[in-house]
């Protein structure tokens, strides 16, 4: 999808928009217009990352990107980065926090019973149960501070190197970004101290959180 | 000013209507002024439990459309004074009636009686919402098995979001040799799920069964297990403290003996 000024292209996190520097802002505009209206059906609801390479935008033009890419083509737009060496806008959370998700942190003080759940991009932490039928969703880690009998899912974006903790690990079902692990069939053993699961040699493995030597 | 307490599970065949019926024949005989309402529109059951099945004229819809007066929907008890059941319509659907209805029902009955008892259909939708609009407490019923335990706990969210807390758990159909053995989830497993109140636990009887199908709750009967563990949760509801009734099995001569000698624990 190369037509100049504008070069679309997929990655793990979504969408990416290239934007190259030397192009005036309204030929910008023209070629995202051609890109995206026709096709809004198709791209309605994607995350989107800007990258604006070399090129320094004023802040009408920012404010033009934001609008054009939330409201008139109904992606999301999660963040602007450039080659300068600087993130732009961040994610529009309800703090305005300007974090990355790794600093972000939804504590969450109940416990999420059978169809209830969680969903956050950052680090979730459950002071209470996750039980069966109830499930967690995070970009980063997941801390439960008790049982976890539901579903998680850590590093839902693709961190592999996100973690899932509880006081007592007992999933239905265990994700870490596009890993998956289930309980196993038949006898379970229970276990009786707190435990972390985490990916290794792309593959998910739980170990005591304590290590005792 | 009495309170409306509804009895519901999420998952079918639990027991909700029998431990309506029995809860609030309990309370009835206890000197307690009781209306067992049936919101099970389409299916219901309660009437039948009760056997007084052949004393309806009019029912829960009648009334909240205005077609009779709540008094004349009303049935008296044919055993105990005190005792009444507003019976749910069979003819029509649980979108005959609305929450807001419901909830204007509760509070008029509220003013006449002790304790107006809501039997919950199972599932969560309509019927469910209906049942819970005007209740101020609730009561989930469960049986011993990881599915009921399960859409248990969905009820207790569900409840949690239209703010009606801590429901109390009475856990039915237990039995004990089963538990024993390990093949039934005991009363801990299901309290550290569900992790609320437990007030009470009734073991399984077969003379459930004979007293549903005769029309006549169980705990007239003295010897039934299940009808004397109704009676406690009843005294439980008046704030007194009865413990949890024991639930070995009753053991024959020869066990007894082996006991006694100590061939067995």
């Amino acid at each position: 999808m190369k037509n100049g000024a504008v070069v679309v292209k997929g990655s793990k996190e979504g969408l990416t928009i290239l934007i190259e520097e030397k192009y005036d802002f309204s030929i910008i505009k023209k070629r995202l217009d051609e890109k995206f209206s026709s096709a809004k059906e198709f791209f309605s609801g994607a995350r989107v990352i800007v990258d604006l390479s070399k090129r320094k935008p004023n802040q009408y033009e920012e404010r033009e990107i934001k609008h054009l890419i939330n409201k008139k083509y109904g992606m999301k737009l999660v963040k602007v980065i450039n080659n300068l060496g600087e993130q732009m806008i961040e994610q529009e959370t309800d703090s305005k926090a300007s974090k990355s998700s790794s600093d972000r942190t939804l504590i969450i003080k109940r416990t999420l019973r059978s169809g209830q759940g969680a969903k956050f991009d950052g680090n979730l932490v459950i002071i209470g149960d996750v039980n069966p039928g109830a499930e967690v969703v995070a970009s980063e880690d997941i801390i439960v501070m008790g049982n976890l009998r539901g579903v998680a899912h850590a590093g839902a974006l693709g961190n592999e190197k996100a973690i899932v903790a509880a006081y007592r690990l007992l999933p239905t079902q265990l994700r870490i970004a596009d890993k998956i692990s289930r309980s196993p069939d038949g006898e379970v053993v229970l276990p009786d101290i707190p435990e972390v699961a985490r990916i290794k040699n792309g593959k998910i493995y739980i170990e005591p959180y304590i290590f005792l030597d | 000013m009495g309170e409306v307490i509804v009895i519901t599970s999420g998952k079918g065949g639990v027991g909700k209507t029998t431990t309506t019926a029995n809860i609030g024949t309990a309370l009835a005989l206890a000197g307690k002024k009781v209306v067992l309402v049936d919101t099970d529109i389409g299916l219901r059951n309660l009437d039948v439990v009760m056997g007084l099945e052949n004393r309806i004229v009019y029912d829960l819809v009648d009334v909240v459309e205005g077609i009779c007066r709540l008094k004349q929907a009303l049935i008296r008890d044919k055993r105990i004074e005190g005792l009444y059941l507003l019976p749910a319509a069979q003819t029509k659907d649980k979108t005959a009636v609305s929450p807001e209805q419901m909830k204007g029902l509760c509070e008029t009955l509220k003013e006449e009686f002790d304790y107006v008892l809501v039997d919950c259909p199972a599932g969560i939708e309509q019927g469910f919402k209906n049942a819970i609009a005007g209740a101020d407490k609730a009561f989930i019923v469960t049986t011993p098995e990881v599915a009921a335990v399960r859409d248990a706990d969905r009820i207790i969210g569900l409840l949690e979001a239209t703010e009606l807390y801590e429901p109390k758990l009475i856990i039915n159909r237990i039995r004990a040799d089963m538990v024993k053995r390990g093949d039934m989830m005991d009363i801990d497993d299901m309290i550290d799920i569900l992790a609320i109140e437990l007030l009470g636990v009734v073991p399984e009887d077969e003379k459930i069964v004979i007293s549903t199908n005769k029309g006549e709750p169980a705990v007239y009967d003295p010897n039934s297990k299940a009808g004397q563990a109704y009676k406690n949760i009843a005294r439980r509801i008046e704030g007194e403290e009865v413990p949890l009734m024991s639930l070995e099995v009753e053991s024959g001569f020869m066990e007894k003996l082996k006991r006694f000698f100590g061939l067995r624990k």
